[in-house]
């Protein structure tokens, strides 16, 4: 206590800015009666000295030592810090944070330091930042008496100060500088003005002239007045200015808020202009009004709308339909519904449409009846059936199809599938045997949504008896309902029971069917289609084997492309097996390129070989590259194997840099193609641009578990990282994901997500035993092994910045394995990493390999 | 877009301008009229993009996508940002018609935009979102919406005085599991809550970082705008940004707008907010970034409820609410209950169905259309993040806070409530 008092008495002696040596003297006088919940002498110096770059802790302290305070402690404190604020030696820093922490506890002792900064242009933030809120009469006073003599920026954040605070003795002095020549100066004291608010406030927004391009502010400050007086009791003052605004501008922004603040205060009694506004030729005021319509509680106010409806121009109508439609208040269905009967089509739309929010099970028919027909206006009533919410909508609709014409059917029997009414899946099996060619395809189109596996069955018996112009629509029927039952080979059991008895042409119509959901038991049986004695069912065979969903008839395939007799037969087969070779699979890509290879043996033209080629060039491995090299003098196929060597060179540019170089400098030489050598000139820039950064490598991934988010994923363990590591498949990175960041390994590219990781590896070959820095960066989380060690971990969100993270780690001699792990909580999802010497030069003699 | 479809935006069809234009000799493209694939330029929602950083780029990568937006404009004050942007842009449409600006008020004073994508840092968010509302743009805007509780507000006044639709970019309010949670709670099927447990991620903390000089390219000035002047460091700008409290209040900020989003969302506490908040922070002592590592706080509600909100280290990730039958917790990818059955449970006809929105960005795209509420309107944004704002106050000053929610006040403690706002670096104002 004793050392409060004597601080408080030294502040009272204290008049004018004190030296900094001074400060430790004010401090002193705490000696003797050390309390380690006051700042020392020491710390306060340290304060004063403080300078951005440097450490914090002495900052920190006395920020501590403030949330701990008491009230009387607080005060002890503040006049500490005020004293740093008066010493001429105190740095930018050092009182920004006295500033910040003075906002957080200042008192009325504070004022007049803080106001002695306002004029002063580097400070005069710092100043407000702590005086705007203190809650002392003396801050108005400082305020406005700077106003009168800052000009330019600082007199704007001085207005913006006044503002805040709420300060309506400062009104006639903003009110004067609304007209200032400076036109930042004016903005600033009309916003002021109508933050402010008030009587005092909105008379003088209603006096003052504004340039033009001032106008929406001043308009925007008005209303803010206007919107604060109903609570402080002037409602009607309120009225004449959203009336003014509304009537007077032309902003369509400004005038949709003028009609809002009327609605808001007049609520029912704003009908009429809320009508009026629906009239307007502006289609956005108009849709505001709309809005508004949707605001105004009450049946009455319902009955107000519809009953004007009919006497409204047609575009407001069709405006004011969509509002009903969102007051989903039912009893404006009879004025909607005589709406749908307009002459004009978009009053018909808009009333269809509202009827999907609001209509009944006794909307249905003039629903159907208008779908029936054509046009916009059939989408609207169509989309409406749909949409219909009320009780018994669905039986009316089953109801109705018994009478219906064929057209208003197919229209009911597509409602009921959009509706999801599983419960019509036994009428619709009956009108997929009807008379009507068009009744039947609606039926088979609106089972192939609904139907489950009990109706299989006799969906598949539909398609066996089929007419022809109708299998495709019952293929789709029975694809779509198999696709839809889990266990992938009992889902076609139905299918292959019905191919041992059925016709040639239903045969074929089951062939396509096992052809689109793929599985063993398919394979096997198209696969001995595919040497039937009818030709028609070899060829839709040797079709479904070609367009199959995976590579499991490839072998067969290549048999029927050497050996088929038929020479289509053949060329199919080849295209099919070429197809399938393409698809996503795990097979190593040599193997892929072995495919391929097999491919363009057995293939007699260069059609076929080209489309190899076109293969070949997604395949990112160094077999892929020798693959297309092989074909570059080939005349036929030259321009094919030049874009697939540069696209092969390009993706392992990384992993085989000095292979890849050398093929996009061949490209340059040999090549017509003006594209192609620029592309390749592009490659070799960017690997050059690279530099050290290692650009081989393999990755695996991505890795999650559901319930993991990022920074916990850091340290799950995935099968990479595993001892053993069996489980991890890895693909080689292809390089040059972003090529203006050639040294990125950029996974959000390559895989993209959120709440996953990743890993990278490589082999980095040492001539010798060395100490090094690996270099890394990441976006976001890393995890680091070396040849197995963990070396690095940082668990972060951050972006990749090169060289962000140094370890410095051993490589021994010969091959070493680096592992990374890569976490990505959102955004971007990134990585780069080099060796250097632990000085920062660059290291020579290191060779990197991605391959395994 | 190119030069031709200029003449015939959506928002000159909606105001009339577009009538006005006919007889102006324009040629009408293929890319103006549409195609199977494409609505026409007068149906397509024009879009710029106003920060494209990190989180920037993804919002407008997703959007681009989109067949019924026009990107035209974006805006960085870092060069690298804008141009890489710009070459996205144009890329899509195979054209160089993306205007790139420095100065946002620019963009937004462009007569044909819709709507802005706002991902700047969060020191940036009320002066941006504000200036755009006035001028009659509709917003999808990054979450938390604002640095502070009255910025928040004045967004919410401009959004909702302008009657523009805004989306907040919490997309966990999108999430299928998110919505059956807050629909499982809302519905009382652990019975009556009496209390929910929020846990965010744990802050990070740096060194000391030297000054550097600025990098060719970035308007440093503007980047700061209206925070208190400081000199330049990259761990001040980009992404870190939200490690220094100047610009952002850290995890618990940036993580707030989403769990404690949800945690309201499944209790209807969405348009209020507690009565009182105490707590504690850890906040690094010495590098150069100062928002707490650790934090824990505790809101206590006007209908009995309590909320407590803290780290990683101390509560488990995402939102877990105790009610009187059992308890539910919701995070990414995980949805548990005890007892387990709790999750099995149907919910009825005639019961609470929560606002569906499947797909984030759509919903605010077809919002812009139909002038609709977004599925994370403005008001919602300002009362999630405002439980933040609040505790932040609360650890900031050391001592218990009471809030009362209806007035936006904190009561009996001038101090604390001097934290409600921010005094912006001149000529900057709202």
């Amino acid at each position: 206590m004793v050392r409060q008092r004597m601080l408080g008495l030294l502040l009272l002696l204290v008049a004018a800015a004190i030296p900094l040596a001074a400060l430790s003297g004010a401090a002193n006088a705490g000696q003797g009666g050390q309390n380690e919940s006051l700042p020392s002498p020491d710390q306060i110096q340290g304060i004063a000295r403080y300078e951005f770059g440097q450490s914090r802790r002495a900052l920190s302290a006395v920020e501590e030592q403030i949330r701990q305070a008491t009230p009387a402690q607080l005060r002890a404190i503040e006049a500490s810090l005020l004293d740093v604020l008066r010493s001429p030696q105190a740095t930018y820093a050092a009182r920004k944070f006295v500033c910040r922490m003075l906002r957080r506890m200042g008192s009325c002792q504070s004022v007049p330091v803080l106001a002695d900064m306002l004029t002063d242009a580097k400070l005069s933030h710092l100043a407000r930042l702590a005086l705007q809120r203190l809650p002392c009469p003396e801050v108005g006073d400082a305020l406005r008496q700077a106003l009168g003599e800052l000009s330019g920026d600082l007199r704007i954040g001085v207005i913006a100060s006044i503002g805040d605070r709420g300060d309506r003795e400062a009104v006639p002095e903003l009110a004067g500088l609304v007209s200032s020549e400076q036109r930042a100066v004016s903005a600033a004291a009309i916003a002021a003005l109508g933050q402010i608010g008030g009587s005092e406030a909105a008379r003088a927004l209603a006096d003052a002239k504004v340039p033009d391009e001032l106008s929406a502010q001043w308009a925007d400050a008005y209303l803010c007045c206007a919107d604060q007086m109903p609570a402080e009791g002037m409602p009607s003052d309120a009225l004449t200015i959203y009336r003014r605004l509304f009537d007077q501008t032309r902003i369509t922004t400004v005038r949709i808020a003028a009609l809002r603040g009327m609605v808001r205060a007049e609520g029912q009694r704003a009908v009429p202009t809320v009508l009026a506004s629906l009239q307007t030729d502006n289609a956005e005021l108009q849709r505001a009004a709309a809005k508004f319509v949707a605001e105004i509680p009450g049946e009455r106010a319902t009955a107000a709308f519809a009953g004007a409806l009919s006497s409204l121009p047609s575009g407001a109508q069709v405006v004011l339909l969509g509002a009903l439609a969102e007051r989903g208040d039912r009893t404006a269905a009879p004025e909607i519904a005589g709406a749908a009967r307009s002459g004009d089509e978009a009053v018909r739309i808009a009333a269809f449409r509202a009827l999907g929010a609001v209509g009944t099970s006794s909307s249905v028919e003039a629903l159907a009846a208008a779908a029936a027909g054509g046009g916009r206006a059939a989408e609207a009533a169509s989309a409406s059936l749909t949409q219909l919410s009320a009780d018994g909508v669905d039986p009316t609709i089953v109801g109705l199809l018994r009478r219906a014409d064929e057209n208003a059917r197919r229209v009911l029997i597509r409602a009921l599938a959009e509706r999801a009414y599983v419960q019509g899946i036994p009428t619709l099996l009956e009108y997929a045997q009807d008379e009507s060619a068009v009744t039947r395809a609606e039926s088979l189109k609106a089972l192939a949504r609904l139907a489950d596996q009990r109706a299989l069955p006799a969906l598949v018996s539909l398609l066996v008896r089929a007419e022809d112009t109708e299998r495709g629509a019952a293929e789709h029927a029975v694809v779509a309902v198999c696709r839809r039952i889990e266990d992938g080979e009992r889902r076609v059991e139905p299918v292959l029971s019905a191919l041992a008895d059925a016709h040639v042409r239903a045969q074929c119509s089951l062939l396509r069917v096992l052809g689109a959901l793929g599985g063993q038991k398919a394979l096997e049986a198209v696969r001995s289609s595919a040497e039937d004695t009818n030709q028609e069912v070899r060829d839709a065979a040797v079709r479904a084997l070609a367009g199959w969903p995976d590579a499991s008839p490839a072998d067969a395939l290549m048999r029927l492309a050497r050996h088929a007799p038929d020479e289509i037969h053949r060329v199919l087969a080849l295209r099919g097996y070429v197809r399938v070779t393409g698809l996503l699979s795990d097979r190593p890509p040599e193997e892929t390129v072995a495919m391929y290879r097999t491919a363009v043996e057995a293939a007699d033209r260069p059609e076929e070989k080209k489309m190899v080629l076109a293969g070949v060039a997604r395949v990112p491995d160094l077999s892929a590259l020798r693959f297309a090299e092989s074909y570059l003098e080939e005349r036929a196929l030259r321009a094919e194997a030049q874009a697939a060597y540069v696209q092969v060179a390009l993706a392992i540019s990384g992993a085989h840099a000095v292979e890849a170089q050398k093929a996009l400098r061949t490209i340059q030489t040999v090549c017509d193609d003006e594209r192609l050598r620029e592309r390749a000139a592009e490659g070799i820039r960017a690997i050059e641009n690279r530099g050290d950064y290692i650009a081989g490598w393999l990755i695996s991934g991505p890795y999650s578990r559901d319930d993991r988010e990022a920074h916990e994923l850091l340290h799950t363990t995935f099968p990479p990282e595993a001892a053993e590591a069996k489980e991890a498949k890895w693909r080689l990175v292809p390089a040059l994901t972003d090529p203006a960041r050639p040294w990125l390994v950029d996974l959000e590219r390559l895989i993209g997500g959120r709440d996953r990781a990743a890993y990278l590896r490589t082999r980095v070959h040492s001539p010798r035993m060395q100490r090094v820095r690996l270099e890394l960066g990441s976006d976001d989380g890393v995890k680091v092994w070396l040849n197995g060690e963990v070396v690095h971990q940082n668990n972060v969100f951050r972006p990749t910045t090169p060289g962000e993270d140094k370890v410095a780690v051993v490589l021994k001699e010969g091959w070493n394995t680096l592992l990374l792990k890569i976490t990505q909580g959102g955004g971007q999802w990134s990585a780069c990493a080099r060796f250097r010497a632990l000085d920062g030069a660059r290291l020579e003699g290191l060779k990197i390999r991605a391959s395994p | 877009m190119s030069a031709n479809d200029k003449g015939i935006t959506r928002r000159s069809f909606l105001t009339g301008a577009a009538a006005a234009a006919v007889g102006a000799p324009y040629v009408i493209t293929s890319a103006a009229l549409g195609n199977a694939m494409r609505p026409p330029a007068s149906d397509r929602i024009v879009m710029g993009a106003i920060g494209v950083g990190g989180m920037g780029t993804g919002n407008m990568r997703g959007f681009l996508a989109r067949s019924d937006v026009q990107f035209v404009a974006v805006c960085d004050v870092d060069k690298s940002h804008r141009d890489r942007a710009k070459s996205i842009v144009d890329q899509t449409y195979s054209n160089k018609d993306c205007e790139a600006y420095l100065d946002f008020r620019e963009l937004i004073a462009r007569a044909d935009l819709d709507a802005v994508c706002i991902s700047l840092p969060d020191h940036w968010h009320a002066l941006a979102a504000v200036a755009a509302a006035k001028s009659g743009l509709d917003i999808y805007g990054e979450k938390p919406l604002a640095r502070s509780i009255r910025e928040g507000r004045a967004i919410c006044e401009a959004v909702q005085r302008y009657g523009r639709v805004w989306q907040t970019g919490s997309q966990q309010r999108s999430g299928r599991q998110f919505r059956r949670a807050c629909e499982l709670v809302r519905n009382g099927r652990i019975g009556k809550v009496h209390k929910v447990e929020v846990g965010l991620p744990t802050g990070p903390s740096t060194g000391p970082e030297p000054v550097m000089p600025i990098p060719d390219g970035l308007d440093w000035d503007f980047w700061l705008g209206p925070a208190p002047w400081a000199p330049y460091t990259p761990k001040r700008c980009h992404w870190n940004w939200r490690w220094i409290m100047d610009y952002s209040g850290g995890q618990l900020t940036d993580w707030g707008g989403h769990h404690i989003d949800i945690a309201h969302w499944g209790l209807g506490l969405e348009h209020t907010g507690p009565v009182e908040i105490e707590g504690r922070g850890h906040y690094p002592e010495e590098g150069l970034w100062n928002t707490p590592t650790d934090y824990k706080f505790t809101c206590k509600y006007a209908n009995g409820l309590t909320m407590v909100v803290a780290n990683n280290r101390q509560l488990d990730q995402g939102t877990r609410w105790y009610g009187e039958n059992g308890r539910l917790y919701v995070r990414r990818g995980s949805l548990d209950a005890e007892p387990k059955s709790v999750l099995n449970e149907v919910i009825g006809p005639d019961e609470i169905k929560l606002y569906e929105s499947r797909d984030h960005k759509q919903n605010f795209l077809d919002c812009i259309k139909s002038r609709e509420l977004t599925v994370a309107p403005v008001e919602i944004a300002h009362r999630s993040i405002s439980v933040a704002l609040l505790g932040e106050i609360a650890m900031l000053v050391g001592r218990r806070i009471r809030w009362d929610p209806q007035k936006e006040e904190i009561v009996g403690d001038p101090s604390a409530a001097a934290l409600l706002g921010r005094p912006y670096r001149e000529p900057w104002h709202l």
